[in-house]
C-alpha cells in the first residue's frame, strides 16, 4: 500500500464534518517518538558499505566440495543484492523517520484549545503518509536483482 | 574402493575459510538485528498510534495503515532476507566444522600387506617367521578394516556436506531472486567420480584474457566509494589485504583470473586433485592436497588390494599371498592416478577451465584422464569459451579413464552432458569421437589449445 499525498488530501476532504474527535493525541506523539528514536539508532547500524565488505565471501572460501562453486555463485549474488538494497532501505527509514517527526510536530504545535482536533490528526496522518510513500528499498532491491540476472547470464 | 570417500572429503575441506563465513554471518546477523528492532518499534507503535488518533476514526486507521505498510512492505522483507541468509551461513559453518573435524580424524592409509619372505616352514626359524608374519597380517587387517570404516564415514559426510551447501545455495537464490539451475550433470555427493556441479549446474563461464573463467560466471561487486552509486557495482576492492585475488581496479574471482600455470601460493603447477580451480590462498597445508590425494588414493588402492592379499595369505598359501600382495602394490599407481585425477577434473577442473598440469597427467595411467580434461577445457576456451567444450572435456576424460575402471565410469557420466552439447554441432562428433587414444598419446593441450 502506497499513500500518495493527493490521495490523503482527497481522504481529508471527504471526511464527514461530524466525525468523532480523536482522543489521546499525546499517546500518538509518544508512539511516533518511539519509532523515531528506534529508527535513529538502528539506521546507524545499517551500513551498506560495511555489510558489503564484512559479508564478502569468495567462492573459494567454501572449499573444494562439488557443491561449493554453486553455493559461492548464489551467495555472491545474494550478497550484492542485499548491500545494494540496504542503501535504499536506509533512505526509506530516514524518510519515514522525518515523516514521523513532522507528524509529531504537527500535533504538538497545534493549538490545544483548537476545536478542530480532527484537522490536526488529518495533517499528522498526511505527514506520515508522505514518509510511507518512499520505496527506495523496494526499487533498489528490484534493480539489484535485475542487474544480477544480467551479470549472471553473461557468458 | 576404500580411500575414495576420504579423498573426496579431503578435497571438500581443502581451501575452506571458516573465518570468512563467520565474519559474514556476523554481518548478516547485525543487520537482521537492527531491522528486527525497527520492526518491533513499528509493530508496537501502530496500535498505540491508532488508539491515539482514535480507533474509530479514519485518521487512526490511516495512520496505522501507514505504519503497517512500512513494516510489511519495507522492513520485514529485508529482515527476512537477512535472517534467512544468516541461518544459511550458520548451516554452512556447521557443515565446515563437521567436515573438517571428520577429516582431521581420518586414519592414514594402511600400507601394503606384509609379505612373507621365509621358506616353507620346514625348520624352526621358518615357523617363527610365519608366526611373526601372521601377527603382522592381523594388525594390517585391522588397519584396513578401520580405514574402510573411516572411508564410509567420510563418504557419508561428503554427501551431507554437499546437501548442506545446496540448501544454503537455494536460500541465497531466493534472496537474489534467481532460481538455482540444476544441470543434468549435477549429482552432488554421489559416485566416486566427482560428477559434481561443475559443468552441469553452472552458468556459462566467462572468458577473461583468453582463459575460461570462473565456472560460476559470477562477478564480485562491493562498493568502493558511494554504495548508492551503482556505477561502482562492478568494481571490487578486496577488504582482505592478504587475499591475493585483487588485481587492479576490476577484481575478479580468484578462480577467474588465477594463473593457469601456477599455484598462487606456492608457484607450483595446479594439482590434479579436486582443488583445481580453487586457489587455496594462504592455506599452505591445503595447497598440496591435490597431490596428496593422489598419494592417498594410491595408498587406498594399495591398502584395499593389499587387504585382498592378506586374505589370500590367511587362506594358507604363503606363496600365493606374496603374489597377491605384489599385485596390490602394483595396482597403486593406477588406482592413485585414476581417483585423484578423475575426481578433480570432472568436479571442477574442467569446469573451471584451468588446464590441468600435464605433468600430473603423466603420473599414472588414469591420471592421463586429468591431462586430457584439462586440454579439453583449454580447447573449449580457444574455441570461444563454449560451455559445450567444457562438457566435452568431461566426456573425453571419462573415455580416457575408462581403462581405469570406476574412475572411467564416473568420467563417462560427466561426458554425457558434453555429448549433448556436441550434438548441436554435427561436425564435432566426427571430429572428436575418434580422438580418445590420440589425445592420450599426443597430449591434448598442445594440440587443441
Amino acid at each position: 500500500m502506497v499513500f500518495l499525498l493527493n490521495q490523503v488530501t482527497d481522504f481529508i476532504d471527504s471526511l464527514p464534518a461530524a466525525a468523532t474527535a480523536p482522543e489521546g493525541l499525546d499517546l500518538a506523539v509518544e508512539s511516533i517518538q518511539l519509532v523515531i528514536e528506534t529508527i535513529e539508532t538502528e539506521r546507524a547500524n545499517i551500513e551498506p558499505v560495511g555489510f558489503a565488505f564484512e559479508a564478502l565471501v569468495y567462492p573459494s572460501s567454501f572449499g573444494g566440495a562439488d557443491s561449493a562453486p554453486n553455493l559461492g555463485t548464489h551467495y555472491s549474488r545474494a550478497h550484492e543484492v542485499i548491500w545494494k538494497t540496504l542503501d535504499g532501505l536506509k533512505k526509506d527509514l530516514q524518510t519515514f523517520q522525518e515523516a514521523c517527526l513532522a507528524a509529531k510536530n504537527e500535533i504538538i504545535s497545534a493549538d490545544e484549545n483548537s476545536a478542530d482536533r480532527m484537522r490536526i490528526a488529518q495533517n499528522a496522518v498526511e505527514r506520515l503518509a508522505t514518509g510511507d510513500a518512499s520505496r527506495d528499498s523496494v526499487r533498489e532491491h528490484r534493480e539489484a536483482q535485475q542487474s544480477q540476472d544480467v551479470e549472471g547470464s553473461v557468458g | 574402493m576404500a580411500g575414495d570417500g576420504i579423498a573426496r572429503l579431503k578435497a571438500s575441506v581443502a581451501g575452506m575459510k571458516q573465518e570468512d563465513v563467520e565474519r559474514a554471518t556476523t554481518a548478516w546477523q547485525q543487520t537482521a538485528d537492527s531491522l528486527e528492532l525497527v520492526s518491533l518499534a513499528l509493530a508496537k507503535a501502530a496500535p498505540a498510534i491508532l488508539k491515539g488518533f482514535g480507533e474509530n476514526t479514519d485518521s487512526g486507521q490511516r495512520a496505522k495503515a501507514v505504519l503497517d505498510a512500512m513494516l510489511t512492505q519495507v522492513v520485514q522483507p529485508r529482515q527476512r532476507d537477512m535472517v534467512a541468509g544468516k541461518q544459511a551461513l550458520d548451516q554452512v559453518r556447521t557443515t565446515m566444522v563437521t567436515s573438517r573435524g571428520i577429516d582431521n580424524g581420518m586414519p592414514t592409509a594402511p600400507g601394503p600387506a606384509p609379505t612373507f619372505t621365509g621358506g616353507t616352514g620346514d625348520d624352526r626359524d621358518d615357523i617363527t617367521r610365519m608366526k611373526i608374519h601372521a601377527r603382522q597380517t592381523q594388525a594390517h587387517n585391522q588397519q584396513v578394516a578401520a580405514y574402510g570404516s573411516a572411508d564410509e564415514r567420510a563418504r557419508q559426510q561428503v554427501i551431507s556436506h554437499n546437501q548442506s551447501y545446496d540448501e544454503a545455495a537455494r536460500v541465497m537464490a531466493d534472496i537474489h531472486g534467481e532460481p538455482v539451475r540444476e544441470g543434468p550433470g549435477k549429482v552432488p555427493g554421489s559416485g566416486p567420480g566427482g560428477s559434481g556441479s561443475g559443468p552441469g549446474s553452472m552458468p556459462p563461464a566467462a572468458t577473461v584474457g583468453g582463459h575460461t573463467g570462473s565456472p560460476s560466471g559470477a562477478t564480485f561487486s562491493v562498493p568502493t566509494q558511494n554504495p548508492s552509486d551503482n556505477s561502482t557495482g562492478s568494481t571490487e576492492t578486496d577488504p582482505t589485504p592478504s587475499d591475493p585475488t585483487t588485481t587492479g581496479s576490476t577484481a575478479v574471482d580468484p578462480t577467474t583470473t588465477g594463473s593457469t600455470t601456477a599455484d598462487p601460493t606456492t608457484g607450483n603447477p595446479p594439482v590434479t586433485g579436486s582443488t583445481v580451480g580453487h586457489p587455496i590462498g594462504s592455506d599452505q597445508s591445503s595447497s598440496g592436497t591435490g597431490a596428496s590425494m593422489g598419494a592417498l588414493g594410491g595408498g587406498a588402492a594399495a591398502g584395499a588390494l593389499g587387504g585382498m592379499g592378506v586374505k589370500g595369505l590367511l587362506g594358507g598359501r604363503l606363496g600365493g599371498a606374496a603374489v597377491t600382495g605384489t599385485a596390490g602394490s602394483a595396482g597403486r599407481p593406477l588406482g592413485a592416478g585414476g581417483r585423484a585425477g578423475t575426481s578433480g577434473v570432472l568436479g571442477r577442473g574442467g569446469a573451471a577451465g584451468q588446464p590441468v598440469s600435464r605433468g600430473a597427467g603423466m603420473a599414472g595411467a588414469a591420471g592421463r584422464g586429468a591431462g586430457t580434461a584439462g586440454g579439453g577445457a583449454a580447447r573449449g576456451a580457444g574455441a570461444g569459451g563454449r560451455a559445450g567444450g567444457t562438457g566435452g572435456a568431461g566426456g573425453r576424460a571419462g573415455g580416457a579413464g575408462g581403462a581405469g575402471g570406476r574412475a572411467g565410469g564416473a568420467g563417462g557420466a560427466g561426458g554425457r552432458a558434453g555429448r549433448k552439447k556436441d550434438e548441436r554441432d554435427p561436425g564435432r562428433n566426427n571430429e572428436y569421437d575418434v580422438d580418445e587414444e590420440w589425445l592420450d598419446d599426443e597430449g591434448s593441450s598442445g594440440v587443441l589449445g
